[in-house]
C-alpha cells in the first residue's frame, strides 16, 4: 500500500505570461506515508505546483491523478472534497476570528458535525497531538501556534495529502524540530506530506524523497537517501555553489570605532526582552555577527543604531551624526516589504530614498528626474538588480532582487555603517549568497558591517567576530572558529560569563 | 428649552421617523461593509428606491406594492455597482461616488419623463403608521414609539434577525470571514466574488426600501429631485457609529434621526438656534462619528479592498 502512488501530477505545464511558463512538463509522484520534500530556488515555480494540486490555479496541460483516476480542482473546494489539505506560506486564517471559528469556517460538512462544541474542538486538537486553545484569538497566537491550527484545518477536513509551502521559515530551530515531529506522526498515519522548502539541512534530516524544479523544469526527484547535500546545491542553483567556505577577509583589529554602545537598556515588552546593559564596538573595514534567538533584544538593537530610538539608560556614540543628532548608517531593515522598500514607488525612487531631497536629484524642491534614474540605473547594474528598468515598482520583482534595492540603498548611504537584520530572510541560496558577498565587500572596502540574524549558518560565515544577545545582554565575544555548540548553548542562555564589552 | 411630556413624545417620535430611512439603509450597508464592500453608493440606490416606489405607486396606486416597487428598483441599482466592485473589482469608492452622481441626474430625468405631475397619491395612511394595540396607549413612548410606520416595525425585526445571523448560523460566520479575511475564505473553498455579491444584493433592498420610505412615509408619496439629501452618506456614517453592530447601529439611526428631527422640532422646544446651523447637525455628528471611531478601528478589516487571489 505504501509504495503504491496516492497522487501524481502528469506533464503539468503553467504560464501566466505566455511565452513565460512557470512550469514545464512537470510530473510527480506523491506516495502515502512518506514526506516528499520540493526544493528550489525562489521564483523556480514551487509554490505554483502546490496552488495547481489545490486548486487555486488550473495547469495549462497535464493534470492530476488521484489513486490513478484523472481529477480537476477549479478551486479549493474541488481540492478539499479530493482530500487534499494545503499549509500556506501566509496563513489563510482570519486574524480577528477565534481558533474554533477558524476552524469551523474551515471544515467540510461531515467536518463540521464534530466542531460544535469548543471541547469538541479542544479535544481533536489533543487527539492530533496538535493542543490548542479554542478561544484564543487568532491574531494574537504567535506563528507557530497559527501554523499548528492551519494544520488542524486540514487533518479535520480527514485530508490524506498535505501540502506545505514555505513551513519553517518562521519557526526557531527548537520549533522547526517540532514541527518535523508532527509531519513524521501525520506520515506514519498513512497520510502523503510535501514540503515546499529550500533548507536543505531540514531535508537531509526529515524527507524521504525529494525533488529538486529549477526554472520551472524538474531537475531530479529520488529518494534522499541516495543523496547528498552537495548534489542538491548543484542542482538548485544550475552551478556550484561551495556552501561551506567562508566569506572571509584576513581583517586585523585596528579599524577606527564608529559606533560603540556603552551599557544601554531599552525596557522589555511582550514579545522581546529589550537590552539589559549591552555593549557593542563596531570598527571600520570588520564584519560582526549579533547571533541569538529572535526576541532577545534583537529589534531594539536595531533600533538604537539606526536611531530610531533612544536608549533608557547608557549611551550610543556614533562617528557620524545628522544635524538632528541621529547617527547615520546604511540600513537594511528586517521587513523589506514594509520598512525596506515602498512597493508601489519605482525602483529607482526605492534606490535613492535616503538621498532624493539633496543634490543633485532634488534643486530648490523640484525633483531632477534625470539624474535620479541616471543613477538609479547605475545602482541597478552595479547591484544586478534583475529588473526590466528602474521605472518598474519593487512589487513586481522576487524577494531576492526587492533585497537588492534595499542593500544598495544601504551601501550608497554616506556613512561609514552598515546595519542590516535579517538580511537573508526569505531569500534563496543565490540570493543570499549574493546579499552575504556584497556585506564583506563592503567590509573590505572600509565599512564597519553589523549583520544581526537568527541564521548561525550566515553569521558564521561571513562574521569577523560574533556577539551572542541572550536575554537583551551581550554575553559573549565568540569568533567563527568557536564550536556551534558553544554558540549554540550561549544563545539559549547557557553561558554564565554575564555581560562583556564585545 | 421647554421639556413637558408632549414635546418629548413629539421628539422621540420624529427622531424615530425620520431615523427610519437611515436605520434601513445602514443595516442594509452593514451586510455589505461586514463583507469587506464599503457601498458609498448608498445614496444613489436610496434615490432610485425613492423613485421606484413612486413610480409603482402610480403604476399600481397600492402602497405595498409601492414599496415592493423600491425595493426590485433598489436591488437593480446595486445589481450596476456590484457588477463593477465585486465581479470587476473596481475601486469601491470611485464606482459608489460616480454611482450617486449618475443617480442624482438620472432619476431627475426619469421623474420628468415619466411620472405625472397631476397625479393624485392614495390614502398612504397604511404604510405610514400602524398603532400597536395597547402599546400605543402608554403615555410618551405610545405615540412615539409604537405608532410609528410598519416598514420601521419590519426595520427593527430585521436588525434583530442580522444580529442572530452573524452571531449564530454558519453563513453568518461566512460574510465575517469574507470581510475579516478574504484569502482564508477562499482557502476554505467560499466564493468570496457570490458572497461579496449576494451582500449587496441585501443591501440594495434594504436601501430601495428607504428609499420608499422617504417618498411614500416621510413626503406624502411625492418624488423631488435629490429627495435623499445626504442621507445615503449619513447612513453610511451611522454604520460606523453602531461600529458595525445591529443593534447599536438601531440606535445611532434614532441618533441621527434625532439631529434631523432637530431642523423642524428646534424651535417648537425652544432652541434659539438659527435653522440652518440646526440643518447641518447630523452632518456634524457624521464627521464626529468618522473621527472617533476612525482613531479606534474596529469595522472589519478587509473593507474597502478588492478580492484577487494571489495577491503579494
Amino acid at each position: 500500500m505504501l509504495n503504491r502512488p496516492y497522487v501524481e501530477l502528469t506533464g503539468v505545464s503553467k504560464s501566466f505570461v505566455a511565452g513565460h511558463p512557470v512550469l514545464e512538463e512537470v510530473s510527480l509522484t506523491f506516495r502515502r506515508g512518506e514526506i516528499h520534500a520540493i526544493l528550489g530556488e525562489n521564483g523556480a515555480g514551487k509554490s505554483t505546483l502546490l496552488n495547481i494540486l489545490f486548486g487555486m490555479h488550473q495547469p495549462d496541460t497535464g493534470g492530476i491523478l488521484l489513486e490513478g483516476r484523472q481529477v480537476i480542482h477549479t478551486s479549493p473546494a474541488d481540492a478539499i472534497a479530493n482530500r487534499i489539505g494545503m499549509v500556506h506560506q501566509h496563513f489563510k486564517l482570519v486574524p480577528s476570528f477565534t481558533v474554533a471559528e477558524n476552524l469551523r469556517l474551515a471544515a467540510s460538512p461531515s467536518a463540521r458535525k464534530r466542531l460544535v462544541r469548543n471541547a469538541d474542538i479542544e479535544k481533536i486538537a489533543k487527539d492530533y497531538g496538535l493542543p490548542v486553545d479554542p478561544k484564543a484569538i487568532v491574531g494574537n497566537l504567535p506563528l507557530s501556534l497559527q501554523q499548528r491550527v492551519e494544520i488542524l484545518k486540514a487533518l479535520i477536513n480527514r485530508a490524506e495529502l498535505i501540502l506545505f509551502d514555505e513551513p519553517t521559515t518562521i519557526l526557531n530551530p527548537s520549533e522547526i524540530e517540532a514541527f518535523y515531529r508532527v509531519l513524521r506522526q501525520i506520515a506514519d498515519d498513512g497520510r502523503a506530506v510535501v514540503v515546499v522548502t529550500h533548507h536543505l539541512g531540514e531535508v537531509l534530516a526529515h524527507a524521504e524523497h525529494a525533488s529538486v524544479i529549477r526554472r520551472g523544469k524538474l531537475i531530479s526527484s529520488a529518494p534522499v537517501a541516495d543523496r547528498n547535500r552537495g548534489d542538491f546545491v548543484r542542482e538548485m542553483v544550475g552551478k556550484s555553489v561551495d556552501l561551506d567556505m567562508p566569506l572571509k577577509s584576513d581583517y586585523v583589529a585596528n579599524g577606527a570605532t564608529v559606533i560603540a554602545l556603552k551599557g544601554v537598556s531599552v525596557a522589555p515588552t511582550q514579545s522581546s526582552s529589550g537590552l539589559n546593559n549591552a555593549s557593542l564596538t563596531l570598527h571600520a573595514g570588520e564584519v560582526v555577527g549579533v547571533a541569538g534567538v529572535e526576541g532577545n533584544g534583537q529589534r531594539e538593537l536595531f533600533e538604537l543604531l539606526a536611531g530610531l530610538r533612544q536608549p533608557e539608560s547608557g549611551t550610543v556614540e556614533a562617528q557620524s551624526r545628522h544635524p538632528n543628532g541621529r547617527a547615520i548608517a546604511g540600513l537594511v531593515p528586517e521587513d523589506r516589504h514594509h520598512e525596506g522598500l515602498v512597493l508601489d514607488l519605482p525602483v529607482s525612487v526605492n534606490l535613492l530614498l535616503n538621498r532624493i531631497g539633496q543634490e543633485p536629484y532634488s534643486r530648490h524642491g523640484r525633483l531632477v528626474h534625470g539624474e535620479i534614474a541616471r543613477k538609479a540605473e547605475e545602482m541597478r547594474v552595479a547591484c544586478d538588480v534583475r529588473a526590466r528598468s528602474v521605472s518598474v515598482t519593487p512589487r513586481t520583482l522576487s524577494g531576492g532582487n526587492q533585497q537588492k534595492i534595499v542593500l544598495a540603498r544601504a551601501l550608497n548611504e554616506d556613512a561609514p555603517t552598515v546595519i542590516v537584520y535579517q538580511p537573508t530572510r526569505g531569500l534563496d541560496v543565490a540570493a543570499s549568497e549574493e546579499v552575504l558577498k556584497r556585506l564583506r565587500q563592503a567590509a573590505n572596502g572600509g565599512k564597519a558591517v553589523l549583520i544581526i540574524s537568527s541564521n548561525l549558518d550566515e553569521i558564521l560565515r561571513v562574521s569577523d567576530r560574533i556577539v551572542v544577545l541572550y536575554a537583551g545582554q551581550t554575553v559573549g565575544k565568540v569568533t567563527s572558529d568557536t564550536p556551534r555548540e558553544i554558540i549554540g548553548d550561549l544563545m539559549t542562555g547557557g553561558g554564565k560569563q554575564g555581560s562583556v564589552n564585545a | 428649552m421647554v421639556f413637558d411630556p408632549i414635546t418629548i413624545s413629539l421628539l422621540l417620535a420624529a427622531a424615530i421617523r425620520l431615523g427610519a430611512p437611515m436605520l434601513l439603509a445602514s443595516l442594509g450597508e452593514l451586510v455589505s461593509e461586514r463583507t469587506g464592500v464599503l457601498n458609498i453608493g448608498l445614496e444613489g440606490i436610496m434615490l432610485f428606491g425613492a423613485f421606484g416606489a413612486v413610480f409603482g405607486l402610480q403604476l399600481t396606486g397600492m402602497p405595498y406594492a409601492a414599496v415592493a416597487f423600491g425595493a426590485l428598483w433598489g436591488m437593480l441599482a446595486v445589481g450596476v455597482v456590484a457588477i463593477a466592485v465585486a465581479s470587476l473589482r473596481a475601486d469601491q469608492i470611485v464606482v459608489g461616488i460616480g454611482f450617486n452622481i449618475l443617480a442624482l441626474g438620472a432619476t431627475s430625468l426619469l421623474r420628468d419623463m415619466v411620472l405625472s405631475p397631476a397625479f393624485q397619491s392614495p390614502s398612504l395612511r397604511n404604510v405610514s403608521s400602524y398603532r400597536i394595540p395597547y402599546f400605543s396607549e402608554l403615555p410618551i413612548v405610545g405615540r412615539a414609539v409604537f405608532s410609528q410606520s410598519p416598514i420601521l416595525y419590519g426595520a427593527v425585526i430585521v436588525a434583530i434577525l442580522f444580529w442572530i445571523f452573524f452571531r449564530h448560523t454558519r453563513l453568518g460566520l461566512i460574510f465575517r470571514a469574507v470581510g475579516e479575511g478574504a484569502s482564508a475564505a477562499d482557502a476554505a473553498g467560499i466564493s468570496v466574488t457570490n458572497i461579496r455579491f449576494s451582500a449587496m444584493l441585501v443591501t440594495g433592498i434594504m436601501t430601495g426600501i428607504a428609499g420608499a420610505y422617504l417618498t411614500l412615509v416621510a413626503s406624502g408619496g411625492v418624488f423631488v429631485d435629490n429627495i435623499t439629501g445626504g442621507r445615503g452618506y449619513l447612513a453610511v456614517a451611522v454604520v460606523i457609529f453602531g461600529r458595525w453592530h445591529p443593534i447599536w447601529v438601531m440606535l445611532a439611526s434614532i441618533l441621527f434621526g434625532a439631529a434631523d428631527a432637530l431642523q423642524y422640532q428646534g424651535q417648537a422646544i425652544g432652541l434659539s438656534i438659527s435653522p440652518p446651523l440646526l440643518l447641518m447637525s447630523p452632518f456634524l455628528l457624521a464627521l464626529i462619528a468618522w473621527v472617533l471611531v476612525g482613531k479606534s478601528k474596529t469595522g472589519p478589516s478587509e473593507i474597502g479592498i478588492p478580492f484577487l487571489r494571489g495577491q503579494k
